[in-house]
């Protein structure tokens, strides 16, 4: 059988992992496959199947697009598709194309095959990728409301035993997927493995601050780590956080290579939401601490748009003014710590004077901002 | 009583059929190559997919339906008949020890696409177990599951076998490359020669055939490429083919061909070694015929031994045959002394053909190395005429017309060698040195009387060398001019020179040549050039008046020696102006 895997054009930095690992997963059923990314006319290929994936539900619109496409051009073929927006909106998109299959959350069975990373060679996107990505665990301890882990893959499991040979020959990066690492059952092991192979590692989705302590923090120092990436996203975790910088700073890696996610704009009824006061205080205590902040703007599960979503405890404008000040006063989208940046925060009265581009003057800096208003963390339903 | 159940079989067996049987992990690749053939295809493809992480091995053979898969999975047990490759039934599991899975996917005409997968991860950990063989097996091996056609496939016409090791693992890779496995191919399975480049290889099937040798050859490719088995080259050999039968007890056991090298040196593989081959597959390695024979055997052939009799089986490894028969004993007898007339005929060979040696000379000579070339000429001419005798097997008689014919082609172009060398030995006498000689001659004729008389007498008797006579010629001028003995003079001239000092003395210069001061000079030349020469208490070879002089080349000599006595014509020349000014 022929399959034709298609990877929608929407932007990513990573390669589609799931295409690839089911990719292995049909060739072990003595299956041809070709792998291609947007819309190819000459494909030489007449597929059996067509199996199409997906990222988030704000890039929904390429997908459709391929769908209509790869429909059109062999129409007798079977589609299938799966991926984060078909199994978190599978009514959606049935409503568009009743004639698709769709596969809601993991496909287990291809779980475990070695992605078959030599198709990437065709793809012009992907031509020179050479790293191996990983989930040596699925799932999560936590059951953040903001995020779709706990919903898509359940609680915490070890999934990779013997390291080595999910690594693919001659790659020259590991790049770790997995939602926690260190609140997995196999850390120590994992760990241990990826020193002895050598190559530099990459804990792609960000490390548990709650669960460093000193003897992760020296193991995770023994390693080749171009950064460290944790979050702070909710203000009860300062402690922790503290206490992690802390410890990795006594296990040699340096603060500038602590990135530190800080979400905003979140918002719920039931849990903990942000306002910016309280984001302000978070960057502060980053740039204190002498990491980098990164801030990351929430976004709804199921949003089709980017950035349209305002929480009711925030404004756009003030919105607007982080992602400008991102823009403009820091590097990247991050907030390094820069001198100058720091002792902007330390003067800062309020969310305003942090993150405006411009010094407030004459009547805007009587302006009393609304998030000193309601001095309060809201906590509904109890 | 019931001694044997299934119980009684336990999970550590399964290590010795599969880890333990196929020794080197390439061997599985035979295992899977011979169920190819036995499938009664004509094609094999050998593929890695995903980077060398997974290999392929598909055949265009009948397939199986799921019973007989059913069957293949069975251990020890096979259907096949004595002429196909396999019997044992155990080699679709030889892949365990290299891989993550092994998957079987399968077709047979008016049958389904099927499919199973062997978890050898699962395997392997479950080998110290101690738990019954068949509940392992039963737990590692999923269910044979029907697959879906594509649509350029039909159920009708469709068949093929295709066995896939998948996730090779990581301290399998190195074993698991291009090279090695095209190097393993081509030494083990059934390929046919390449005649394009071996072209003897058209013969060699012929002879094959007519005795009585059935092989099936396979197109195999891998990597796309396709596999031939050695020897990849005619003109490492002598053209000529030899063949030997093996017969015990009135039972062709054997037939082997076999090449000898033309350079008397140890061949390079792929292109060395016999091997012994039971329907087409190698069995064992060169060094099981090289080593039936006790003593040292260099291997200056490529050969194969055909077992043509059905009663003499391989074992499972296919590494040796099984001895519980009568013949193989007799048979390696007959091996040895084979190799051992091998032997013995590569000694008669290097004994009688010089071609390397033969080469280096011409090379040698290219640069001008004569006397070396001149000296190994001398000796090989020596060692050629010393006679050995050739092994007495008839099978090799008509190799000794070979090496003689090329031995004698040997001993004229070592005598044009011989030849070319005495040629250029004259011509590399260099003129300039007679050139310098002559000069030296045509000095003398204008020389100084007395320097020409002295040099005549001594010339004379061949010798050009410096000797303690060479100032002579002063001496006699110096006597005549002074009218004073040999002593005195000394005396008087280390008196009025001052030699150790060069000061003017008491008693002043007896020969006068113009003023003090260059009067006192000229005394001091004439010592120096004597004491420089032919001190006497010096003139000894070694020492260090001479040892300069020794020291030189020819043409420096020459040099030295007209230099030597043109100075010595000077001072003659000058003392025969200075004039007589004191009596003592």
């Amino acid at each position: 059988m022929k399959i034709l895997l298609v990877e929608p054009p929407y932007y990513t930095r990573f390669p589609p992992l799931g295409l690839l690992k089911l990719a292995s997963y049909h060739r072990s059923r003595g299956n041809q496959v070709k792998l291609v990314r947007g819309f190819k006319e000459d494909l030489k290929f007449n597929p059996d199947r067509i199996e199409i994936t997906s990222l988030f539900t704000y890039a929904w619109k390429p997908v459709h697009e391929v769908i209509k496409f790869y429909h059109n051009k062999f129409s007798s073929a079977k589609i299938r598709v799966g991926g984060i927006y078909a199994s978190l909106m599978p009514r959606r998109l049935k409503s568009f194309f009743p004639f698709i299959d769709i596969h809601i959350g993991l496909f287990e069975a291809a779980d475990d095959y070695l992605p078959a990373y030599d198709l990437l060679n065709e793809v012009e996107n992907w031509k020179k990728w050479d790293s191996t990505i990983l989930f040596t665990s699925r799932g999560c301890i936590r059951s953040c409301p903001y995020c779709i882990v706990p919903k898509l893959e359940g609680k915490i499991r070890s999934v990779v035993e013997d390291l080595e040979r999910h690594i693919y020959p001659n790659h020259k990066r590991i790049i770790l997927w997995d939602n926690n690492f260190f609140a997995s059952p196999n850390w120590k092991k994992i760990l241990k493995d990826l020193q002895n192979i050598g190559l530099p590692v990459d804990f792609n989705q960000g490390i548990d601050a709650r669960l460093i302590n000193d003897e992760t923090a020296r193991m995770i120092a023994d390693l080749r780590t171009p950064l460290i990436r944790t979050a702070f996203d909710n203000l009860h975790e300062k402690n922790a956080l503290t206490n992690a910088i802390e410890v990795f700073s006594q296990s040699g890696i340096r603060r500038r290579k602590i990135f530190i996610y800080t979400l905003y704009n979140f918002y719920s009824e039931k849990y903990h939401s942000d306002i910016p006061a309280t984001f302000f205080e978070r960057i502060k205590h980053i740039a204190d601490l002498g990491c980098v902040s990164y801030p990351m703007r929430y976004e709804p599960l199921t949003s089709l748009e980017k950035n349209s979503f305002v929480s009711p405890l925030w404004t756009d404008y003030q919105l607007k003014m982080i992602g400008k000040a991102r823009r403009i006063l820091g590097y990247g989208g991050a907030f390094p710590p820069y001198k100058g940046l720091v002792k902007k925060f330390e003067k800062a009265h309020n969310f305003e004077e942090a993150f405006s581009v411009y010094p407030l003057k004459g009547k805007d800096s009587k302006i009393q901002p609304l998030t000193q208003q309601p001095k309060i963390i809201l906590k509904h339903a109890t | 009583m019931v001694l044997f159940t299934d119980d009684a079989f336990g999970a550590k067996l399964l290590e010795a059929i599969t880890a333990g049987l196929y020794d080197g992990n390439l061997n599985c690749l035979r295992e899977y190559v011979q169920n190819c053939i036995d499938s009664n295809g004509n094609k094999v493809n050998i593929d890695f997919e995903n980077r060398r992480t997974v290999l392929v091995i598909e055949d265009n053979g009948c397939g199986m339906s799921k019973e007989e898969l059913a069957e293949a999975l069975h251990l020890g047990k096979s259907e096949k008949t004595d002429t196909a490759i396999g019997w044992r039934g155990i080699g679709i599991w030889s892949g365990v020890p290299t891989c993550r899975r092994i998957v079987i996917i399968t077709k047979k005409r008016n049958h389904s696409k099927i499919r199973v997968e062997i978890n050898a991860d699962k395997l392997r950990q479950q080998y110290t177990l101690n738990i019954s063989a068949i509940k392992v097996l039963t737990d590692v091996t999923g269910d044979i599951e029907e697959l879906e056609l594509g649509s350029e496939e039909s159920i009708q016409e469709s068949q093929y076998t295709m066995v896939r090791l998948e996730e090779i693992l990581p301290n399998q890779r190195t074993i698991f490359t291009e090279d090695e496995i095209r190097k393993y191919l081509s030494r083990v399975v059934p390929a046919p020669f390449n005649t394009e480049k071996f072209t003897l290889g058209k013969e060699i099937n012929k002879r094959l055939l007519e005795n009585g040798v059935k092989t099936k050859e396979m197109d195999i490719f891998f990597e796309k490429q396709k596999i031939f088995r050695p020897p990849y080259s005619d003109d490492i050999f002598f053209g000529k083919i030899i063949d030997k039968k093996f017969i015990v007890n009135g039972v062709t056991v054997a037939y082997g061909w076999l090449l000898s090298s033309k350079n008397n040196r140890k061949l390079n593989p792929p292109n060395r070694g016999i091997y012994f081959k039971k329907k087409g597959v190698t069995i064992g390695s060169e060094n099981l015929v090289a080593g039936l024979h006790g003593g040292n055997y260099n291997q200056w052939q490529y050969g194969e031994i055909h077992i043509i009799t059905d009663e003499l089986k391989e074992n499972a490894p296919r590494n040796n045959f099984e001895a519980n028969n009568d013949l193989l004993d007799p048979f390696y007898d007959q091996v040895g002394k084979f190799v051992r007339q091998l032997q013995l005929m590569n000694q008669y060979q290097s004994h009688n053909i010089v071609t390397n040696s033969i080469e280096q000379i011409k090379k040698q000579l290219d640069v001008d190395e004569v006397k070396p070339a001149r000296e190994k000429i001398i000796r090989l001419k020596k060692k050629l005429q010393r006679k050995r005798s050739f092994p007495k097997e008839p099978a090799l008689q008509e190799m000794k017309k070979v090496i003689d014919k090329k031995s004698a082609t040997n001993r004229t172009s070592l005598k044009a060698l011989g030849k070319k060398v005495q040629d250029k030995m004259k011509e590399q006498r260099p003129d300039r040195i007679k050139e310098k000689r002559d000069r030296f001659t045509e000095f003398i004729k204008t020389a100084h009387p007395r320097l020409k008389k002295h040099l005549e007498k001594t010339t004379k008797k061949g010798k050009m060398e410096l000797n303690i006579d060479a100032m002579e010629p002063v001496k006699i001028l110096l006597q005549q001019k002074t009218g004073l003995t040999l002593d005195t003079i000394c005396k008087l001239s280390q008196k009025a020179y001052d030699w150790k000092r060069v000061q003017k003395g008491d008693n002043g210069p007896i020969l006068l040549l113009s003023g003090p001061y260059r009067d006192r000079l000229f005394g001091v030349m004439i010592h120096a050039l004597h004491y420089m020469f032919v001190d006497p208490f010096k003139h000894e070879k070694g020492k260090l008046s001479f040892a300069f002089y020794e020291s030189m080349t020819e043409e420096e000599k020459i040099d030295t020696l007209t230099e030597f006595h043109m100075a010595q014509n000077l001072i003659l020349r000058l003392i025969e102006k200075s004039n007589r000014i004191r009596k003592p």
